[in-house]
């Protein structure tokens, strides 16, 4: 798996996985103009974190790297 | 070397290829189609009774449509030399639609509305007309994203709504054997809370006045003529009437925060020697899944796709307005006049579409009606099909797919009408008790969770407003409430005149319960079926009014009063200065 599909199975998982996860409480009519803002912050959150993690993926990496030495072959 | 040409030609026309901008506007389309509808839900499971495969039909070629249009419009840009403003017009869509639909609807937010009623939201209008703009001219001038990536997206949104659809209703073939569960009564001790939404209690005052011959089937009832429900929308309603009559402000100002609080463990739906099962809103405070009812009401629905494309209507409203969905409307109508095809329709508010088949759903527990072999069973039922408007004539004929039937029934004669059916209904649910023979083995509760808005009323004190609100007024106080006791026989119906209120049940039903394992002081509140003084702990209750003009009917947009028992309840609404023509 390329590094860019996995990427974008990462966010398709984490979109998922808040749109089940934290249902908000509203009852009987449909509200077109309803929002749930934690829910939208969790979602900008999590976008942003792997927005971040994959710009600095490279430094990520290398510093695991740094972390075990002698574990490559 | 011609993916380098095609590169260099991209770029000198600002941004990716064709094939970029259409994929972007297929993940536009996508999301409009699916994921926005995936959003509500999320939002709203309680009110999906649509057939999963039939709106996943609906939402495909609702995509396609878009689609087509919105590729039509780029086309018109892109060959019309402005290539630089259709590769704009690609990813503006997209960042519009994202920004709209889940962060920054620019449709204001109400419900018990129709999207005529729905005005813009001009504040996030501009938010997001200036953050997609923003967005659309800083990706412009970066690298473009590779088409797959929005493709892949657009072939994962059905599958997440497929996903919560499927999570959000029942499988329609288990609908037999919950009907029979919930028809499986106890021989011996029987607790039964048949509530309808939105019945008044003041046109059954009417019935008893004129003598309407259907309440000879409730001779053994006593009417209480002055119930108030002091929460009168339905979740809030029903919350007062299981933990009795609570000041909930001081315990969170918000209603999710509320529900989170309180203890649904107490109450008398949750506890376990019991054979208990709760229907429709009733198992919001259900702890144990056992214990619902799981129907799925999409079998019912008479047009599932009408019901899908009106869910539709709603996800795209969110993002462009309630108008362009009703100019959709008006194109669709020009079109078939134009054509002299028609098709018979819904006429009334699309949430009300969603409720409509209740009335399937009570006839088939009233078929299903048997005794089993528990000692004692509970049965706590609402039913949505009578909440306003007025669709069903008294024989239950649903009768508004004609729109000037419709429109001539908005009014106290069309809810006389289907309060009529309404009894007819639950006649039919006594009949049935007394074929089993265990009518009198069973402490009835018929009731409806709070009156109709005001504009359903000509005369005082029904028609009156509160703090000006165009909708809710004094009539949403007055519910419907008659309790028949076990072993109740007598000529005619009673009327108790007291001030009592909804919440009131909570003390009542917990104490017919007679369980020794069963505190009945955690629910204050009187008991209905005693003539007992009231305490002074029990003379103030607390309800919830609208705050001013444009709130709604949710607990977030009312503020509380405290009205004592001992006055009457208008006088009480007067002196606080909260009534007007």
């Amino acid at each position: 798996m390329s590094m860019r599909r996995g990427f974008f199975w990462i966010i398709a998982i984490a979109v998922f996985v808040c749109s089940v996860g934290f249902v908000r409480t509203a009852y009987a009519y449909i509200d077109p103009g309803t929002g749930s803002y934690i829910f939208q912050i969790l979602i900008v959150g999590v976008i942003g974190g792997l927005c971040a993690v994959k710009i600095f993926w490279a430094k990520i990496v290398l510093f695991v790297k740094r972390l075990f030495p002698g574990k490559r072959p | 070397m011609k993916n380098q040409n095609r590169h260099v030609s991209s770029q000198a026309a600002g941004f990716g290829s064709h094939r970029t901008c259409l994929s972007y506007l297929l993940l536009t389309a996508a999301t409009i189609a699916y994921l926005i509808p995936a959003y509500f839900v999320y939002c709203y499971p309680e009110n999906i009774t649509f057939d999963r495969w039939v709106f996943m039909g609906v939402a495909t070629i609702f995509l396609c449509i878009l689609w087509a249009f919105l590729v039509m419009v780029y086309s018109i840009l892109a060959f019309s030399g402005a290539r630089r403003l259709a590769g704009f017009f690609a990813l503006f869509c997209l960042a519009w639609v994202f920004l709209t639909g889940f962060v920054f609807p620019i449709v204001n937010s109400g419900a018990m509305l129709t999207l005529e009623q729905l005005g813009t939201h001009k504040k996030n209008f501009i938010i997001a007309a200036f953050l997609a703009t923003a967005l659309s001219v800083l990706a412009m001038k970066s690298r473009a994203i590779s088409w797959k990536l929005p493709v892949a997206l657009s072939l994962l949104a059905p599958l997440i709504l497929y996903g919560l659809i499927a999570w959000a209703t029942e499988d329609p073939r288990n609908n037999d054997r919950e009907f029979k569960k919930a028809g499986t009564l106890s021989p011996r001790d029987n607790i039964i809370v048949l509530s309808f939404d939105g019945i008044p209690g003041n046109i059954i005052a009417d019935m008893i006045d004129h003598q309407d011959e259907i309440l000879a089937e409730f001779k053994d009832f006593t009417f209480f003529k002055e119930v108030i429900a002091t929460a009168p929308a339905t979740h809030a309603s029903m919350r007062s009437e299981l933990f009795g009559n609570i000041h909930f402000r001081p315990i969170a100002s918000t209603e999710a925060q509320i529900n989170k609080k309180l203890d649904c463990g107490s109450l008398l739906i949750n506890h376990t020697d019991d054979n208990v099962l709760t229907c429709g809103p009733y198992c919001y405070f259900t702890t144990d899944k056992n214990n619902m009812i799981h129907i799925n009401r999409s079998v019912f629905s008479s047009n599932k796709c009408m019901i899908c494309i009106r869910f539709l209507k709603i996800a795209l409203a969110r993002v462009s307005t309630p108008i362009i969905p009703l100019l959709a409307d008006r194109a669709v109508s020009f079109i078939a006049a134009r054509l002299n095809f028609s098709f018979p329709h819904y006429e009334g508010p699309a949430w009300k579409e969603y409720f409509l088949c209740d009335r399937e759903v009570l006839d088939a527990i009233i078929d299903n009606l048997t005794t089993g072999t528990q000692e004692y069973s509970l049965r706590y039922m609402h039913f949505t099909h009578t909440h306003f408007p007025a669709d069903f004539d008294s024989e239950g004929k649903m009768r508004s797919t004609s729109k000037a039937w419709h429109d001539q029934n908005q009014n106290y004669r069309g809810l006389y009408e289907q309060t009529r059916f309404a009894l007819r209904q639950a006649a039919r649910f006594l009949g049935r008790l007394k074929e089993l023979g265990i009518y009198d083995r069973a402490l009835i509760v018929l009731k409806s969770d709070h009156g109709e808005p005001v504009t359903y009323f000509d005369a005082p004190p029904y028609n009156l407003k509160i703090n000006n609100n165009p909708l809710w007024g004094y009539d949403r106080y007055r519910p419907l409430l008659m309790i028949k006791n076990k072993k109740a026989r007598q000529p005619a119906i009673l009327v108790d005149e007291r001030f009592v209120t909804l919440g009131d049940l909570a003390k009542t039903l917990c104490v017919a319960r007679a369980n020794p394992r069963k505190n009945c002081a955690l629910f204050p509140g009187i008991n209905l079926l005693a003539r007992d003084p009231v305490g002074p702990q029990d003379r103030w209750v607390y309800v919830d009014v609208v705050r001013d003009a444009t709130s709604d009917f949710r607990f977030d947009s009312h503020t509380t009063i405290p009205v004592d028992r001992d006055k009457d309840f208008l006088d009480s609404l007067r002196q606080l200065n909260l009534v007007s023509d």
